[in-house]
């Protein structure tokens, strides 16, 4: 897709040309809300207000930055404000109930799948959003420590220190996920 | 320890939503019915004058500049209190006088001007 051509023909009023935008990056978006937000909202509900955000955003996009960054910037921004208005802190039993293991898997290996991704996606949603977002745009599409400073628009030493940070706080609540 | 970390953000790296999530419908939806104020179709779209092509600003203005230029001495040509030295050296040097001509006459026969030393 050539983003370029795509987002122009969108500008000039070809609008049924946004649906290339939403069917690329749709996947990953949807993958970043659910790693940034946790189980506290509805991921379908983000992810449209994504893709609704930066079609009023992009007027604005000056191709300064790659698409996926500005994607990216956008995704971060709504979740953000989105858990804002829900600060309702989310037990672990909370993400048992929400998450379900691959159909592929016999009983025994559904119990320990389950166990350990319900435990990581709880201890990610309680790190503070900067660090969680610095982990998670991290491990995201092999993004370097400079690639995650040019989407949360900071410094590089700050990213750095904001995953060290990270990774230290989730393996405490990890460690307090088993007990 | 690096080993634990290693696992920890392959982990998270793994992590996926567990929902098939397709928003394509409902945002083509909104995309349709709210369009973005700079395209709806009137003159000014893609067109040459188009708000958003800065360029078109400066030519204006340079244009209204000489407009302003012109106007000024038209109305200069007009009005009772020229300059009449000015005046000649105008009218002068639109009519052809011929190359060993000594004198001019403006338009109207008003006034003759000596063009010699």
């Amino acid at each position: 897709m050539n983003e370029f051509e795509v987002i122009q023909a969108i500008l000039k009023g070809d609008v049924n040309r946004y649906e290339e935008i939403v069917r690329e990056y749709q996947s990953v978006v949807t993958n970043l809300c659910y790693k940034l937000c946790g189980t506290k909202l509805d991921v379908e509900e983000l992810t449209q207000q994504v893709f609704i955000a930066l079609y009023e955003a992009l007027p604005r996009f000056k191709f300064q930055s790659k698409l996926s960054t500005f994607i990216y910037r956008i995704t971060i921004n709504v979740v953000y404000r989105q858990l804002r208005h829900h600060k309702k802190m989310v037990s672990y039993a909370d993400v048992v109930k929400e998450n379900d293991a691959s159909p592929d898997l016999n009983a025994e290996q559904h119990i320990e799948h389950d166990e350990q991704i319900n435990r990581l996606h709880w201890a990610i949603g309680q790190l503070k959003y900067e660090q969680r977002t610095a982990l998670v745009l991290c491990v995201f599409k092999d993004f370097s420590y400079q690639d995650v400073a040019d989407v949360m628009q900071c410094s590089l030493t700050k990213v750095e220190s904001l995953i060290f940070r990270a990774k230290k706080n989730l393996k405490v609540l990890m460690d307090y996920g088993t007990k | 320890m690096e080993q634990n970390d290693d696992l920890l953000m392959q982990s998270v790296r793994e992590l996926q939503c567990p929902k098939l999530v397709d928003v394509t419908q409902s945002v083509m939806d909104y995309v349709r019915e709210h369009p973005l104020p700079h395209q709806h179709k009137n003159i000014l779209t893609n067109s040459f004058f188009a708000p958003n092509r800065k360029w078109v600003g400066y030519v204006a203005a340079v244009a209204a500049c000489v407009l302003l230029f012109l106007s000024v001495n038209v109305v200069m040509l007009f009005t009772k209190d020229y300059n009449e030295e000015r005046l000649g050296d105008l009218f002068v040097s639109v009519y052809d006088y011929g190359s060993n001509a000594d004198y001019a006459v403006d338009s109207d026969m008003d006034y003759l001007y000596y063009l010699g030393e």
